[in-house]
């Protein structure tokens, strides 16, 4: 996987990340939040865009992002998550914790 | 029929993926099913990279077989690790939980999930039943 960073302000990330978010990634997601959030960033958006295929160990991933995040602060929304991603959050009911935006600057509206 | 024998590390994920790509060529699988069938796969062969292990304590083997027909995908997955404790766990964990949901989503979305040992090996048996209207005509 690829995760790129951006940082609109001082307070806000994206993290855009592309190819499987799975058992083989999830630690580096993780990492990534962690070092954002630790520097300040505590508004957290993840662009899936790129994610054709999540599995239960980065579905875990991204909650103890968001247990991260709001510990400090600060919060966690998704942006753009594509079929399956959508598709196995209803199925594991995380959609109801997880927020989900059609793209990154509604993620970003408000955060 | 394809096939796979892997060590249950994690470099067999991408063999997995590989041998899906491969497979979906053989198969005409509308996405939603390719999903279902890429998810349950990948949840046992993840269960299998972390807890796949023979009683020395050295990575299992793992063997892996799909077939696909116009009604059905199936796989049958085997290992030689140790017994799998609680197979038939499909209960979620809670919303908050960072992890243990693999074999639950694997039960959700297939049709028929079925765990046996035998002669120190274990063995799922996945099925999934397809949708009589999918696909371009192909399943009279």
């Amino acid at each position: 996987m690829d995760i790129t960073t951006e940082y609109p302000d001082p307070h806000r990330v994206v993290l855009r990340l592309s190819g499987r978010l799975d058992l083989v990634s999830a630690a580096q997601l993780r990492k990534h939040v962690e070092r954002a959030v630790d520097d300040g960033h505590v508004r957290v958006v993840t662009d899936l865009a790129g994610v054709a295929f999540i599995d239960s160990t980065g579905l875990g991933a991204l909650i103890a992002a968001l247990k991260h995040a709001r510990q400090a602060g600060g919060e966690l929304r998704m942006a753009a998550a594509g079929e399956q991603v959508t598709t196995v959050l209803k199925l594991t009911r995380l959609d109801r914790v997880l927020r989900a935006y059609a793209t990154v600057d509604d993620a970003l509206d408000g955060l | 029929m394809s096939h796979l024998v892997a060590s249950a590390d994690p470099e067999c994920l991408e063999q997995l993926h590989l041998l899906l790509e491969r497979f979906w060529l053989t198969v005409d699988v509308p996405g939603a099913e390719r999903d279902r069938f890429t998810l349950a796969l990948a949840e046992l062969v993840g269960n299998l990279v972390v807890h796949g292990r023979r009683v020395d304590g050295t990575p299992a083997t793992l063997e892996l077989r799909l077939a696909g027909s116009p009604t059905e995908l199936r796989a049958v997955l085997e290992d030689d690790g140790a017994p799998v404790p609680d197979p038939g766990r499909r209960e979620l964990p809670d919303e908050s939980a960072v992890s243990g949901r693999g074999l639950a989503m694997a039960y959700a979305v297939l049709d028929e999930l079925a765990y046996e040992r035998r002669a120190g090996r274990n063995r799922w048996r996945l099925v999934l039943l397809r949708a009589a209207d999918a696909g371009d005509g192909g399943a009279a």
